[in-house]
């Protein structure tokens, strides 16, 4: 079983890699094109797969992926256990800072057949933030996109003083009650 | 011409919307063309179908041809009835007779007479070479209710019939005999296939639809391959190849051409609950009954893009699949047919 | 119970129905505000032709009309002919003039009287448009009539519908209202329950709902299912009292009653543009705006004072007997008739709120009442009502909102507006706020949201940091340069209100609960200060994801600029620090503002911290201070820094604090950098040497390069003086009070 490291290849020159996985087609390529729209001055390359462990025999043509994205559609169950399995083939190394998991439709409350806290939880577990977001709406899509750039960036090392892994203490969903006191 | 003629008339009338309305009394050839252009089709509908049915009356017109534009119009809207198929077996050692419309006709006319006297039966035949028929059912003292026909259509040489049902079941086997004497055949049954598109029904069981194109014309896959490649070069597709098998895994099941049109598929599941023995619920060999329905206005497109949508994965259970070889949309699942006892995908 | 109007001359009548029908245009213009000076011209044009018009016979054979009505005998066969040319005499001028109130009244009494068969009750029901008003009276005489049951169910029916349909003309709407009980027991009926349901819904007051009336509903609810008019009568006396229904209602069903195929709607509008001669389309129709029903006006319908219960405006004479009429009749002043402030004033102990609790929130004379009223159900009502519609209609919530987002952006909008005017915010709003921002995606409704935050109350941080600044953080975190400074823009307005509250609080206490005080000033301090080290926290973050910005500066020394005045201004006893990632990076930043803004604040603190120490030892504040000498000190390390970075130019040997920036000398001599001692002070200080190349410059012209040495000395004054006239004010201030210059080169001395 082949799981995918973080820091298992050096860094290409400024440029930033993104893999979104996710079974939703669609959304995945609306969401790349959003997120390729966006002014950036480094180079993005957004990988897209719908499950893991990708498939080893582009391993060698792949840049090092500086984030990952888990897209959960909370109204497929389908999408929920396809995340589940695939996190599975995700180096530790990730969790620290480098997924992301983003929950969409949970703007319909009344149709989703996952529960929200589910998502949490597996958000928690795995130790990394959850974006909610409608990837329908288009301005919705830009917003997520450059929120998701925001992270990539800090991910690939391209904002001084911030790393990863500070990052994503800053973002875990479950704070210290004092940590910012200190 | 009786009032209840003069009625039916007025009210099928009623029913064509005005745009068809010019086309359907001339398809109809009741009237004369001087008739059809002193008609105005742009006057209230009310009074259209009072000017119609007192040229009718001038006409002469009966029952029959009452009937007809009756047929004329539901053949038009065949999409709106839910026709059921079934199909004629013949016995070994059945010789083929030569079809002859016109036997046909008296065979099915005589068969049911035979039996009911009140009953209004009309033939058309259209240039898709399919025949109409029509039957009004009475009772032994009641005239024929011309507001509840049942529609028969059959296509010569073929073991087919598709029935549009509005009928008691006392009706439905006279009419079963009169369409076996008629048709030289010597059983009939349902088979479990059932739509509002009269056409897809056609296509499935006469084998129209374009399942395995594919294999004769492979152009069309890269095709599609260049189009993927299209995208910005900055996105990668991981999984081309997965995504690929999947598509012809879908195209080998659903053949990559446009597909008939059900409403629905129906699974009465009657399987025995399976659960580790420690769980302890519904252990014993009770069958566990329920009924599974998938709807869709297209039902097969829906199915068919199911894993590319990512809702499911591909291959999709045989249960779905098998719709159209089959030529089935309802289905039982009962312990014994291990071949479908697999469970079916969430959705 | 019968009256004889048409005793009257054609003369008199003829002036009645002027007058009435110059109430109508009048009304209307008020109805409609759009309706403008140049339209009451037109109308009153208008007026005149129509007067002119009634002069003409057809006048004359309605009164003929009516006078055979009046006498002819009961029962009077259908077939006759003088009976049918009078019919479509009253016909024919009900639907092209209408009709005044009192041949409406007249006529509404022999159609319910059954004195003709049904057919001609219902012929004469259906023409009963009224030009300008529908007396009360003629309500009541009906009712009556239906109580000794004449006429048939159908023509009972009949009557609900049209009273529906003419609720909007019916004044002395009160005494319709007296009529409760007899509607209510309409509901028994079958047939009659939708239409009985609908009149209910119009003319349901406050205190028409009772708990005997609710159990009946009830009763009813659980005979015959769940009916759309029952419910929407049973949601209203849920938006009265929502503690007497406690079950739960389908809140998204639409209330439809059916009030299609309205035949008087239609006439009334006909008759409506012929006397104002517009043409139809471009005035809007008087019927549109009494229902609106289309969902892209429920906004506006949720907001505005339900319009059907607008009184037709008399003249000016006719509406004071009408108030008096009121306070006599009744104990209640009609909101919608509530102009001005004197009028709120004088009506203040027989106001009723609107069905429609809504509508208060667009109301400022309405807030004013809601602010002073002590009922404890307006809140009740408001919350309810607030809470439901927050969760229906939030765009993030139910995605099929999306569309109507705008609206909802209005509707956060006015809410923020009323917390403003109430000085407080709506605690379901705040519940809104908590249940929704972890789902928030940060975009839709971004301002108004954040506006509302600002009136969430103080409560225990930690219940507000989990629900609140958890979710805020994190968005915060992945958001845009202008999201972070609108997040800080609006925790600053929340400390503001925080601090208003408390002010307002120590204001009106007395000093027999300042022991109470006491104990709830401890937590409000701590929240407070809890609040303040999570911007600081925020802030420091911040400022090193968007690479120091200054922009984002300002917002935060705005934060700390209200900070750094808590003891003096708001008077609570707390001084906190800004975090060093927030001082060191004001005080190094290349940006003269944001260091002339630090140089102000500390002057501020400093002056704080004075009179804390001076209030402390003289033991005048019994309050427990919640400051240590950890804040002194840490104090002290700033302004050491900050005299060293600016004056001494020491700063690299002085700063002592832990997360400064003193370095040591050998440190210094790796980096190569010539006259590092002199590297911070007003001349070198980054932000600054801007100002001393332009001092230089006027100074001396005609030197070509800039010699910064030269400012010593005299030139260091004068370069003092200079900056101080670039109005560097913080800077001016803080030299002036931090600093003791008694000799030249002068030693520093801190306040403590």
């Amino acid at each position: 079983m082949s799981t995918l490291a973080a820091f298992g290849k050096l860094p290409t020159l400024n440029s930033a890699t993104i893999l979104l996985v996710g079974t939703n087609e669609i959304f995945q390529q609306q969401l790349a094109e959003t997120i390729l729209q966006e002014k950036q001055d480094l180079k993005i390359n957004i990988h897209l797969a719908d499950s893991l462990p990708l498939p080893p025999e582009r391993d060698h043509i792949r840049p090092r992926i500086d984030l990952i994205v888990f897209m959960v559609n909370m109204q497929s169950k389908h999408s929920y256990s396809n995340i589940e399995a695939s996190l599975v083939h995700v180096d530790a190394s990730f969790f620290l800072g480098k997924v992301c998991f983003l929950a969409t439709g949970a703007g319909r409350l009344n149709q989703i057949s996952i529960e929200v806290n589910a998502v949490l939880k597996l958000a928690d577990l795995y130790c990394s933030p959850v974006l909610f977001c409608e990837l329908e709406c288009e301005k919705i899509r830009i917003a997520t996109a450059q929120r998701l750039l925001r992270m990539l960036r800090i991910c690939a090392g391209h904002m001084s003083g911030v790393s990863a892994l500070s990052f994503s203490s800053l973002m875990k969903s479950s704070i210290g009650d004092s940590s910012f006191l200190a | 011409m009786d009032e209840i003629v003069a009625e039916y008339i007025r009210r099928t009338v009623l029913r064509i919307p005005r745009s068809e309305m010019g086309r359907m009394l001339t398809t109809w050839g009741v009237f004369s063309e001087n008739q059809l252009q002193s008609i105005n089709l742009h006057q209230i509908k009310d009074k259209l179908s009072q000017e119609v049915v007192q040229l009718c009356e001038e006409n002469g017109a009966t029952i029959k041809h009452a009937a007809n534009l009756d047929i004329i119009y539901n053949y038009t809207y065949r999409d709106k009835k839910v026709w059921t198929v079934y199909k004629m077996t013949k016995e070994d050692g059945d010789e083929n007779v030569v079809f002859n419309w016109v036997d046909f006709k008296n065979r099915f006319k005589a068969s049911l007479r035979l039996l009911l006297k009140n009953v209004t039966i009309t033939f058309k035949k259209f240039e898709d070479n399919s025949m109409w028929i029509r039957i009004a059912w009475g009772t032994q003292f009641k005239k024929p209710n011309q507001y509840k026909p049942t529609y028969v259509v059959y296509h010569s040489q073929t073991p087919y019939v598709f029935i549009s049902h509005s009928i008691f079941k006392n009706c439905r086997v006279l009419l079963f005999q009169a369409l076996l004497a008629a048709a030289n055949y010597s059983d009939i049954h349902e088979m479990d296939l059932r739509s509002r598109c009269l056409d897809s029904l056609k296509d499935i069981v006469f084998k129209r639809y374009n399942q395995n194109v594919e294999t004769f014309n492979p152009q069309p896959l890269q095709e599609r391959n260049s189009t993927l490649e299209n995208v910005d070069p900055r996105i990668i597709q991981e999984d081309k190849n997965k995504k690929e098998t999947i598509r012809k895994i879908n195209e080998e099941d659903f053949g990559n051409g446009s597909l008939p049109k059900l409403q629905y598929a129906q699974y009465k599941l009657e399987t025995v609950f399976k659960s580790k023995p420690e769980m302890g619920i519904l252990n014993d060999k009770e069958p566990f009954r329920c009924l599974v329905t998938f709807s869709s206005p297209h039902l097969l497109e829906a199915l068919k893009s199911l894993a590319p949508a990512g809702l499911a994965t591909a291959p999709l259970s045989r249960l779905l699949t098998c719709i159209v070889p089959e030529a089935k949309n309802s289905f039982k699942i009962t312990e014994k047919k291990s071949g479908f006892s697999h469970g079916l995908p969430d959705q | 119970m019968k009256k004889g109007v048409i005793a009257k001359t054609p003369k008199q009548a003829l002036t009645r129905s002027c007058s009435k029908q110059t109430d109508l245009s009048a009304w209307k213009a008020s109805a409609l505000q759009m309706t403008g000076r140049r339209n009451e011209q037109k109308l009153s044009k208008d007026k005149q032709q129509t007067t002119s018009e009634n002069a003409d016979p057809k006048q004359d054979s309605l009164e003929e009309a009516l006078s055979y009505l009046k006498k002819a005998k009961e029962r009077t066969p259908l077939k006759n002919e003088v009976l049918q040319k009078h019919l479509v005499t009253v016909e024919k001028i009900a639907q092209e003039k209408g009709l005044a109130p009192e041949e409406l009244d007249f006529l509404l009494n022999i159609a319910l009287s059954g004195k003709f068969a049904e057919v001609v009750s219902t012929r004469l029901l259906k023409n009963l448009v009224p030009t300008s008003a529908i007396t009360a009276d003629s309500v009541t005489s009906a009712v009556s009539w239906l109580c000794v049951g004449k006429c048939s169910r159908t023509t009972q029916m009949l009557f609900l519908k049209w009273l529906i349909a003419m609720f909007d003309f019916i004044e002395q709407k009160e005494q319709v209202n007296a009529l409760y009980g007899f509607f209510f027991s309409l509901l028994q009926d079958e047939k009659l329950f939708p239409f009985a349901c609908h009149v209910l819904y119009l003319i349901t007051r406050k205190k028409n709902v009772k708990p005997f009336r609710v159990r009946k509903l009830l009763d009813l609810q659980a005979k015959m299912g769940a009916e759309p008019p029952l419910q929407a009568l049973l949601l209203l006396y849920k938006n009265f009292s929502p503690e007497m229904v406690s079950i739960t209602l389908p809140t998204k069903t639409k209330i439809q009653f059916k009030n299609s195929e309205n035949p008087w709607k239609m006439a009334i509008s006909n008759i409506k543009r012929r006397l104002c001669g517009a043409p139809p389309a471009s005035q809007p129709s008087l019927i549109n705006t009494a229902c609106p029903q289309t969902r892209k006006r429920k906004w506006n319908n949720k907001l505005v004072l339900p319009a059907c219960s607008v009184q037709s405006s008399c003249s000016a004479v006719s509406q004071r007997t009408h108030h008096i009429d009121l306070i006599v009749h009744s104990d209640a002043f009609p909101v919608e008739q509530l102009q001005t402030f004197p009028q709120l004033l004088e009506n203040i102990h027989c106001l009723e709120l609107p069905s429609r609790i809504g509508s208060v929130l667009a109301n400022p004379l309405l807030l004013h009442y809601v602010n002073c009223v002590s009922d404890d159900s307006v809140y009740r009502r408001m919350y309810y009502w607030m809470g439901q519609t927050l969760r229906e209609e939030c765009p993030w919530h139910k995605f099929e909102n999306q569309p109507f987002e705008l609206e909802f952006k209005d509707f956060l909008r006015k809410i923020f507006e009323a917390e403003c005017f109430l000085q407080e915010g709506f605690s379901s709003c705040e519940e809104f706020l908590y249940r929704s921002l972890p789902f928030w995606d940060g975009y839709s409704c971004r301002s108004q949201v954040l506006q509302l935050v600002t009136w969430i109350p103080l409560s225990t941080f930690s219940e507000m940091k989990s629900y609140l600044f958890k979710p805020l953080a994190q968005l915060f975190f992945t958001s845009s340069l202008y999201f972070k400074c609108s997040v800080f823009e609006s925790l600053r307005e929340m400390l503001l209100n925080w601090l208003n509250w408390h002010l307002m609080q120590t204001d009106t206490t007395t000093k027999l609960n300042a022991d109470l005080l006491n104990t709830t000033l401890s937590g409000l301090v701590s929240s407070v200060a809890d609040l303040i080290h999570f911007v600081g926290w925020l802030s420091t973050v911040a400022l090193s994801l968007e690479n120091n910005s200054a922009f984002l500066m300002h917002f935060i020394l705005d934060f700390y600029e209200i900070v750094s005045d808590v003891y003096l201004k708001y008077n609570l006893p707390l001084v906190v620090m800004p975090p060093a990632g927030v001082f060191y990076t004001a005080l190094l930043s290349m940006d003269s503002v944001c260091l002339d803004h630090l140089c102000y604040i500390m002057h501020r603190y400093r002056a704080n911290l004075i009179s804390a120490k001076q209030n402390l030892q003289a033991k005048k504040t019994v309050l427990q201070f919640k400051f240590s000498s950890q804040t002194c000190q840490e104090y002290n390390q700033y302004i050491t820094a900050m005299v060293g970075c600016l004056w001494t130019s020491n700063v690299f040997q002085k700063d002592f604090h832990h997360q400064g920036i003193h370095m040591d000398p050998e440190v210094l001599e790796k980096t190569r950098v010539k006259g590092y001692r002199k590297s911070f002070n007003i001349v070198y200080h980054p932000a600054l040497t801007g100002y001393a190349m332009l001092f230089l410059q006027e100074a001396q012209p005609e030197d070509k390069t800039p010699n910064f040495q030269l400012i010593q000395g005299r030139r260091w004054e004068w370069y003092l003086e200079y900056l101080y006239s670039q109005e560097l004010r913080g800077l001016k201030l803080f030299i002036e009070s931090s600093i003791h210059r008694a000799s030249q080169r002068s030693q520093t001395q801190t306040s403590k």
